[in-house]
């Protein structure tokens, strides 16, 4: 090319001068960078502040973040920059999402629900005050309810016939120490948002490379992966966190990690059978024939032609760690020391005949958040198919 | 430049085992391709023909290496390739003997068309973004400068730029097939395959796309592998044609020449499936009779024995043409032992019933019914031969299959299935695998094909 500009038309490309190389993307920078930092962050942690120092002691933030919380940390980059920022970036699917998304009535409030719950349990801590034992408020009534004069030492609001009415001091009532349910409840919020998050964080990694990998490679690596999916599948996960618990003490980390790892066998099923049906297309030939890498036929092509069955999946997989949290907590399985709904729920087991509302309130919440991921999940996979659209409408 | 073809296929195999067992034990191979050999001269078109399931595709695949062919060579003498070989002359030109750096180089030298434009491109990707990927897999990182080439080329493809962020869903099939072209372009190629590119399209719409075909090829020197099973579209497209049955090439020639000189039973019949616009033409068409044999176990001899309508006679018959292949027809399906006398004795039966006859059909009948099934004639016009068809037809009423079977395999057979008939000249550069025109240079009496 006799021109500096370079040519753009395809027949005059002159190829020996073209270098080569990744090309990095915005997401993958983004990404890069928060990875980066919180890297250094973990290591500032890890090696700079003394062993019981809160982390941010130095700008005067008395939290010490825990290994749960850099983990979540990490989950919320990932999920910014590979789920919320390609909606962005392709303003126009999104729009076609979100019509098609509208639709679902249900699956709109669910999602404005989870939102609520996501950004609550997100801020909610860092301007909540933490619930703290007050024995003398202990068993006060919600908004709305009364409780026999006889179980209350001080009651917060007017006291009509000898029962004690609630007050928007207490709007969810109290417990049996006196902690605010409704405090106790945005702080689980957190709690739910962490293990929904870095246990799904898990699974959709190694589901997604599993099931994929599987399906495009095919052959010996399709054979021994699924082979140690079948095994990995009998494996009884429940024992290994029983004995876990005997062994370290329940910690809600572990039973994170447990879950995230020990529970991605279904998942990397479905995505591979799904997947299968997409190695067959033509495009993907195509691509193969453009000369692309193993690894961009995958992320580029497969991945995101699987999403539809990856989101549907996690939808069902959440309110399973949910529920699953919640019963170990009942059983005194769980962490102790984290303020998780099931904790609450398990908390008030023994006083349901006279303070129900310490069990159903967290109660509610949980199956209402259940609930949302359904019916989320359900109109996802209607709206995120735009082959049904092409066949509607030819 | 060179007087080297672009590209030589040589011998190219494809067999895809055939498996069975816990230790996958290969029992057996399907030979889609088995042995296929032609070149393709720059700037040329050649036409690969033949009915579903032929082996084209699969040829088409293992000559871009889509699948690794099981033998053979691919010899590719593009620009960049041949200097590539001037600077490392160890380095062979054999496509299938490529490693990955060099695969990918080839890359940039031969691209594809695929059949089906609903399932070309990535539904979740813009086309221009399809389009573009091949700049970015081989690191094009510019992306203001990927997007202006995509834009160029879909100008030139006969869409407008402003379409380079829309999806594939946006578009109709002919459209896509122009976007599939632009994506195939875009590493500006020096050979395109094309599987079927139009067969999945309107008429209308065919014709404007093979005119784009031929204009672009025109414009930017291309070779073309079209690929189709339609004789018309190759007609109007190839300058050469190779007709393709059960993996291998039985005629190669100049498209005039295969049209007005056929030289293969096959390619007369592919021919006189072309619709004809003359409502007045008395030519009959050719319908090939029996099922296609499976590329598993090909017949012996000449793989078309089984269903071509010239099949030769041995010299001691000199029965109809048409008698001659339903007798052979016959023959095979007795000794597979798919003759059911007892099922046509009683459909013969049902309809008698009607008529107040409760009694089975006789056997006269039943012997007429089974020639009638068989579009054998009442007598056959050689004595002989009569003869033995009447024995045989004894033999299966009796029950006796197998004597019927062995009976008609040791007197009537042919010399197509004897041996395989060899790729010989048939005049300029036209080569054809028949014993029949082998002998003769010609058919004796053109059927149902039109020389003009």
């Amino acid at each position: 090319m006799a021109t500096d500009e370079p040519s753009t038309r395809f027949d005059s490309v002159d190829w020996e001068e073209i270098g080569g190389g990744r090309e990095l993307t915005t997401n993958f920078i983004g990404v890069a960078v928060s990875v980066g930092a919180l890297f250094v962050l973990v290591l500032y942690d890890v090696f700079v502040v003394p062993g019981d120092t809160p982390t941010f002691a130095a700008v005067g933030w008395g939290y010490d973040v825990t290994g749960l919380d850099w983990l979540f940390a990490l989950s919320l980059v990932l999920f910014g920059f590979y789920g919320v920022l390609p909606l962005y970036q392709n303003a126009r699917m999104t729009r076609y999402y979100w019509r098609e998304f509208r639709r679902n009535r249900p699956a709109v409030a669910s999602l404005a629900f989870l939102t609520a719950v996501f950004v609550i349990g997100l801020l909610g801590p860092l301007f909540i005050p933490s619930p703290t034992v007050d024995l003398f408020a202990k068993y006060q009534p919600p908004v709305g309810f009364e409780v026999a004069r006889t179980y209350v030492i001080n009651c917060a609001g007017p006291v009509v016939n000898g029962a004690c009415q609630g007050t928007w001091q207490y709007p969810l009532g109290t417990t049996q120490n006196g902690r605010d349910i409704f405090r106790m409840i945005v702080y689980g919020m957190q709690v739910t948002m962490k293990l929904a998050f870095v246990a799904t964080l898990i699974v959709i990694v190694i589901g997604t490379a599993v099931g994929t990998v599987s399906a495009y490679m095919g052959g010996m690596v399709d054979e021994v992966l699924m082979r140690y999916v079948d095994i990995q599948q009998s494996f009884p996960t429940l024992i290994l966190y029983l004995l876990v618990v005997y062994t370290y003490g329940g910690s809600l980390l572990l039973l994170v990690l447990l879950f995230g790892l020990f529970s991605w066998e279904g998942t990397a099923r479905y995505v591979r059978s799904n997947a299968l049906a997409k190695t067959e297309e033509e495009y993907i030939k195509a691509v193969q024939l453009s000369g692309a890498s193993v690894y961009r036929v995958i992320r580029r092509h497969i991945i995101p032609n699987t999403t539809s069955s990856i989101v549907t999946d996690l939808t069902l997989l959440i309110p399973g760690f949910l529920l699953a949290e919640a019963q170990l907590a009942f059983l005194g399985l769980g962490d102790s020391t984290v303020p998780s709904w099931g904790q609450l729920i398990a908390a008030g087991r023994s006083d349901l005949s006279f303070a129900p509302w310490i069990t159903l309130m967290p109660g509610f919440v949980l199956f209402f958040t259940i609930l949302a991921f359904n019916f989320l999940g359900d109109a996802l996979l209607d709206a995120i198919n735009p082959e049904a659209q092409a066949e509607a409408e030819s | 430049m060179t007087d080297d073809p672009l590209l030589s296929v040589r011998n190219l195999e494809k067999h895809y085992p055939i498996t069975e067992g816990v230790l996958s034990r290969q029992v057996g191979a399907a030979r889609a391709v088995d042995g296929i050999s032609f070149d393709i001269a720059k700037g040329e078109t050649v036409g690969l023909v033949g009915e579903s399931g032929c082996g084209k595709s699969t040829a088409a695949s293992s000559i871009i290496r889509l699948e690794e062919p099981t033998g053979g060579e691919v010899i590719f003498n593009g620009d960049r390739a041949s200097s590539a070989t001037t600077a490392n002359d160890e380095r062979s030109n054999d496509v299938t003997e490529f490693d990955d750096e060099r695969l990918k180089a080839f890359r940039r030298d031969a691209q594809m068309i695929f059949q089906d434009p609903s399932s070309s491109f990535d539904p979740r990707q813009t086309i221009g973004g399809s389009i573009a990927e091949p700049l970015e897999v081989h690191g094009m990182n510019d992306r203001a400068r990927r997007r202006a080439i995509v834009e160029n080329l879909l100008e030139d493809v006969g869409l407008a730029a402003a379409e380079y962020d829309r999806y594939p869903h946006e578009f109709s099939g002919g459209q896509k097939q122009r976007i599939a072209l632009a994506r195939a372009l875009v590493l500006n190629p020096d050979l395109v395959i094309a599987d079927e590119p139009v067969s999945a399209l309107d008429v209308s719409i065919r014709a404007e796309i093979l005119s784009l075909i031929d204009d672009l090829q025109d414009r930017y020197g291309l070779s073309m592998l079209f690929i189709s099973h339609d004789m018309s579209v190759i007609r109007d497209v190839c300058d050469r044609v190779a007709v393709m049955y059960l993996g291998e090439i039985v005629e190669i020639a100049p498209t005039g020449e295969i049209f007005s000189n056929p030289q293969h039973p096959y390619t007369e019949a592919l021919l006189s499936a072309i619709p004809t616009p003359d409502p007045r033409s008395t030519r009959e068409d050719i319908e090939l009779k029996g099922k296609v044999p499976s590329p598993t176990n090909p017949p012996a001899g000449c793989s078309f024995h089984t269903r071509c309508h010239r099949v030769i006679q041995p010299d001691e018959y000199d029965l109809e043409q048409s008698h001659w292949r339903a007798l052979l027809t016959f023959r095979d399906e007795v000794a597979e032992g798919t003759v059911d006398v007892e099922k046509t004795r009683q459909a013969l039966g049902a309809d008698a019933a009607g008529d107040g006859d409760d009694e089975g059909a006789s056997d006269a009948a039943v012997k007429r019914q089974l020639r009638t099934n068989f579009d054998l004639p009442e007598t056959l016009s050689d004595r002989e031969a009569e003869g033995t068809l009447t024995e045989a037809l004894d033999h299966l009423l009796g029950g006796e299959d197998d004597r019927a079977g062995e009976l008609l395999s040791t007197t009537f057979t042919t010399p197509c299935e004897g041996t395989e008939p060899a790729l010989t000249d048939r005049g300029t550069d036209h080569q054809a695998a028949c014993f029949l025109t082998e002998s003769e240079q010609s058919f004796r009496e053109p059927v149902g094909v039109r020389t003009d």
